[in-house]
Formats: C-alpha cells, structure tokens, sequence
C-alpha cells in the first residue's frame, strides 16, 4: 500500500539559482582540483563581509583564522580529503574581512555541475552555539570550584592539623636547638640532625599549603595526561588526618602499567575527593568494624580506566539507586545534596561514567570509569553534558 | 627544679616528627621522655614503673588519646595527661579537661607553655601518688580489721550507741567496748570524728 497508481509528483524546478541565493547557510562552489572559489552565496558575504567578486580573488587562507589548528594546510588537507574520499564535517574557526573571528561548521561535499567537478562548501555560522557551550562549560567550572571550596571548607579543621603537625615539630626542634646550643659543649651533630628535620617538615607543611592552593584556585580547564596513582595520593594527602578522625584505613590499589587518565587534574582529583570524603562521614557515623575506604583503579577496556572508591561501613540502600546523584538529593543534615551531581557532570564532561554497584560485600562502591589517554592534546573536553 | 629526677615524660603521637622532636625538647630540658606511637603501644610500656606524666595526642589511629584517657580512668591509673592537638577544638577540650587532663596545648606550642604543663603534671602526679599510698595504706588497715571488729565499725560510722550496737549484735556491751577500742588503735584513730574521715577516704566499698 505504498503510493497510488495514477499520482506522479508535481515537476521539480529545474533551475536552482534561487535556492543557492536563498539559502540561509554560507555556500562556496570550488574548483576541486584548485580549491580556487568559483562562486559565493550572499549569505556568505554576508557572514564574512565580502562580496562576491571579493571572494573569488580571495584564498581559502584568507578566510580562515590561520591559528594552529585552523591553518592553510588543514583546510587543503580537508578540501583533499572531500575530493578523494569522502564528505568532510568539521568545526572551523573562521576571519571575516573585518578581521574578527568566528565559528563555523563546514561540510565539504562532491558535486557535478555542468558537467565539471566541483566541491561544495556548506558553511554555518555556529558562533551562537560556541558562546553558549563556552557559557556552560564556565558555569560548569565556576560550580566545580565552589563545590571545591565547599569540601576544603569541611576539611578545614583536617587541613589546619595537617600544617600544625610540622609546624610543631619544627618549633619544637627549633627551641630545643637553642637550648642545646647554649651549653658549653654541645654535640654539633645533634644540631645538624635538628636542622635536617626542620627542614624536611617545612617541605611537608608546603606540600600541603601546594594540595590546598591546587583546589582552592579557579582557573582554565585544560586537558592533559593525569597519573591515577598521584591523583589518589593527593586525595590521600588531603584527607589523612579526617581518615585517623574517622578511625579508618585508607587504601590504595592501582595495578601496575595502568595508563594515565585525560582530563583536568584538579576536577579528576576532586570528584575522587568527593566521593573519599563521603565515605569517610559515613565512617565516622559508623560503629562497625574493619573499618576502611578503598581506592582501587584499573584497566576497564584498553581505552579505559576504571576508579573504584569502597568503604566498609553500612552501604548505600539499593532503593536509592541513582537518585543519589540528583541535585540536592542528601542524607547529610547539613549537606547540600550537590556533590555527587557534580561529581556526575564532571565526570559526563570527561567523556565518562559514574554510579553505585551495589554487591553482596557489605559498604557502598562508587565506580569511576574514564577515558584512558595515550595520545596528548588529541581529544577535546567534550561538552555533552548541558 | 623539684620534680623527681626519676620520673618520666611519656608521649604519644602517631606523627614520628613530632615525637623526636618533643623528646629533644625535653631532653634538652633535662627530662627522661620515652615516645610511643599509638595508645596501644603506651598501654604496653611501663609507665607504672616511674612517676611522670603523660603527653597524649587528641588525635591518634584506633584508640584515640580521649578513649586512652578514659581506659587509664577506668583503671584508676595516676599519670596525669597533657593533651596535645593540632587544630584547637573547643568541644574537645572541654570533654578532655572535664575528664580530668591538667592542660590542652594546641600545636604548634612553645618550649614554655610545653615545660609550664609538665611542670603542672609532675605536681598533680605527686600528689595523685600520695594520696594513692594513703588509700592503700587505709584499705590494708581497714582488712586487718576483723568480721565482729568490722561490724561494730561499720555502725559507730553510721552513729550508733554502744548500747544499741550490743543489742543488735546480741553481745555484751563491755566486749562492743573492746572490740571498739581494738579497732581503732590497729586504724590508729583516736575520735570517732577521725574514724569518719577515714572511712569516707577509703571511698564507699569498705
């Protein structure tokens, strides 16, 4: 029952100059062998502030930003590709004749007309779009650092133990140095043992001051190789002293050979923060024995890292499932319910995944999976998560 | 400067830098000072052996330096603490000094404040020993006692008569007289007031 017999379609238009002038996107037709533009729609001189005619004498590299990786032989390599292979989709930043920059997308297709090969360019303002995920990602950066300052802000009293520890040895060291120095023979060793120590504390209190100022600070995103094994090292830094608090061991077990993680240091380390601190407020509620959290990490797929952050105190009710990490969803009486949703838009902001297994061992488990990185600067913070 | 040479500043912080340090610090200052690394590891040691003091981390793995001070509590142990901590936690210290600590330094602290809680500690340690010999000297005075010596005691404390304890007990008043008089000089009391005293430091079980 597909169709009628006796229906033929109204005739199409043959001429289709009215739909290339008309179009709401840019449209260039090249010369696929030159990649020289033949013609410009006036959208597109609308968009780049040329005309036509302008446009025609114009090079490829004229129109472009020209800033790695928006370079000349880039968009030469794209152009060869469509002719060869096959169409070309890609993001583009863009120069107008005014100078300015812009965003664009491009589609790079084949097409015949006359009879000769040409290469179509379809290309769509995008800088709106741009804007708004840049906006995002900035809203999602100004969350993160406040949902930082939130947790140093829980850890304050760990953290001012932490720096008071060697700041007392090194007081201690200090006076006792000066009392010893004043008897009349002295063991110079024994002064030059006291100054080592000073020493070696001062180091550890500026590493911690270096672990506070890392989370404390707002700053760029980026995107680089991150080593789980110092990752939960620093977590572990941090949170020491509310581990003794909480009466429980804290564990590391990153198998050997596991490669690093892409992403941001500083939001990696502190979703894993999050979900440390979370298991140790649970511990500290918690009257039960073997009493430990448990960072594990290891390969999960070859492109793949999986983190597991365990505890061994009453678990996580089944019922709940994901609803922990909704927004404001909390069974802390003064929390805010935030941290572990914005452990999940992070995470979803690396290109990852993050929930609760619920197993027959007793505690909560928290798993983490990432993607593994092998080759640096490749893969863009992907901004999937509105 | 008048503390005993033999007595002792044990201390115990689970942080290795901070325990050298502090036995430098009292080294230098003329103290024998023994460093343990957990509660446990103290509760080992023989810190009966000495008189002394004990300088004890708020904050330690397992047992926590509140819970060791409750267990010495339980146990009647003399050893005075100074607490020490590295963030100042007001409920804390009042938990700790309501217990019974003599002081709560907060970290990091000067060799002065450090030497003025010792020094406060190795004072309240005499003291605690003392009266700790005194009770023990009354309770072994007080079991030499015997049953009948005992029962006649018990009801010259509470404030009876010669003449009802004799009825009570169903015995002659003249032997309520002796067994009176025989009680205290082995108690080496000489009033019935210097009776009372004693009793009531020998605490309620006798």
């Amino acid at each position: 029952m597909i169709g009628r017999v006796g229906e033929t379609p109204t005739s199409p238009p043959t001429d289709y100059r009215e739909v290339f002038d008309k179009a709401n996107d840019g449209l260039l037709i090249h010369d696929a062998d030159t990649g020289e533009i033949l013609d410009a729609n006036p959208r597109m001189c609308e968009m780049y502030g040329y005309t036509t005619a302008e446009l025609c004498r114009l090079d490829i590299a004229a129109i472009s930003s020209n800033e790695p990786p928006f370079t000349e032989s880039a968009s030469r390599r794209n152009i060869r590709r469509a002719v060869q292979t096959e169409p070309q989709l890609f993001e583009w930043v863009a120069k107008a004749k005014d100078g300015s920059l812009f965003w664009v997308e491009v589609n790079l297709k084949m097409i015949r007309i006359g009879g000769r090969d040409r290469l179509l360019s379809i290309v769509r303002d995008i800088s709106e779009r741009r804007r708004a995920e840049e906006e995002t990602e900035r809203l999602r950066s100004a969350l993160a650092h406040v949902s930082r300052l939130t947790t140093l802000g829980e850890l304050s009293a760990s953290l001012a133990h932490e720096l008071n520890q060697p700041l007392a040895a090194i007081l201690a060291n200090a006076q006792a140095g000066l009392r010893i120095m004043q008897t009349d023979c002295f063991d110079r060793g024994e002064i030059q043992d006291i100054l080592a120590d000073i020493a070696v504390d001062d180091v550890r209190a500026g590493e911690v001051i270096r672990r506070m100022r890392e989370l404390l600070r707002d700053r760029r995103l980026t995107s680089q190789l991150v080593d789980v094994r110092e990752l939960i090292a620093d977590v572990f830094g941090l949170v020491r002293s509310d581990a003794i608090l909480a009466q429980t061991k804290l564990e590391a077990r990153v198998e050997t050979g596991l490669p690093p993680v892409l992403g941001d240091p500083v939001q990696l380390q502190q979703v894993i923060l999050n979900l440390v601190v979370n298991s140790l407020h649970v511990m500290k509620e918690w009257h039960g024995d073997r009493r430990r959290v448990t960072v594990v990490a290891l390969p999960e797929t070859p492109r793949s890292v999986r983190i597991e952050v365990r505890d061994t105190g009453p678990g996580i009710p089944e019922a709940l499932g994901p609803r922990v990490f909704e927004p404001f969803f909390t069974t802390k009486p003064q929390g805010l319910g935030l941290g572990l949703s914005i452990c999940r838009t992070l995470v979803e902001a690396h290109g990852g995944k993050i929930q609760a297994e619920f197993t027959s061992e007793p505690g909560a488990k928290m798993v983490v999976t990432l993607p593994s990185g092998r080759r640096p600067g490749k893969t863009r913070l992907s901004a999937t998560h509105g | 400067m008048g503390e005993p040479l033999d007595s002792t500043i044990w201390i115990v912080d689970d942080d290795p830098s901070v325990r050298r340090s502090l036995v430098r610090l009292l080294h230098a200052c003329g103290y024998n000072a023994q460093a343990c690394e957990s509660a446990e590891e103290f509760l080992k040691s023989e810190w009966r052996r000495s008189p002394g003091c004990l300088v004890l981390d708020v904050r330690l793995p397992n047992l926590s330096g509140l819970e060791l001070q409750s267990i010495l509590q339980e146990r009647g142990a003399w050893i005075p603490v100074v607490f020490i901590t590295g963030h100042g936690d007001i409920p804390m210290s009042v938990r700790a000094m309501k217990a019974g600590s003599v002081d709560f330094l907060t970290k990091p602290f000067t060799d002065q404040a450090l030497l003025a809680a010792v020094k406060h500690a190795l004072m309240e340690c005499e003291g605690r020993m003392t009266a700790a010999i005194e009770l023990e000297d009354i309770r072994r005075r007080l079991d030499s006692l015997s049953p009948r010596e005992q029962e006649v005691l018990s009801r010259v404390v509470a404030g009876r008569l010669n003449k009802q304890i004799a009825a009570e007990l169903g015995i002659a008043m003249r032997t309520v007289k002796l067994h009176r008089a025989h009680a205290m000089e082995k108690l080496g009391v000489r009033t019935v007031a210097d009776l009372v005293r004693l009793v009531e430091k020998a605490g309620p079980e006798s």
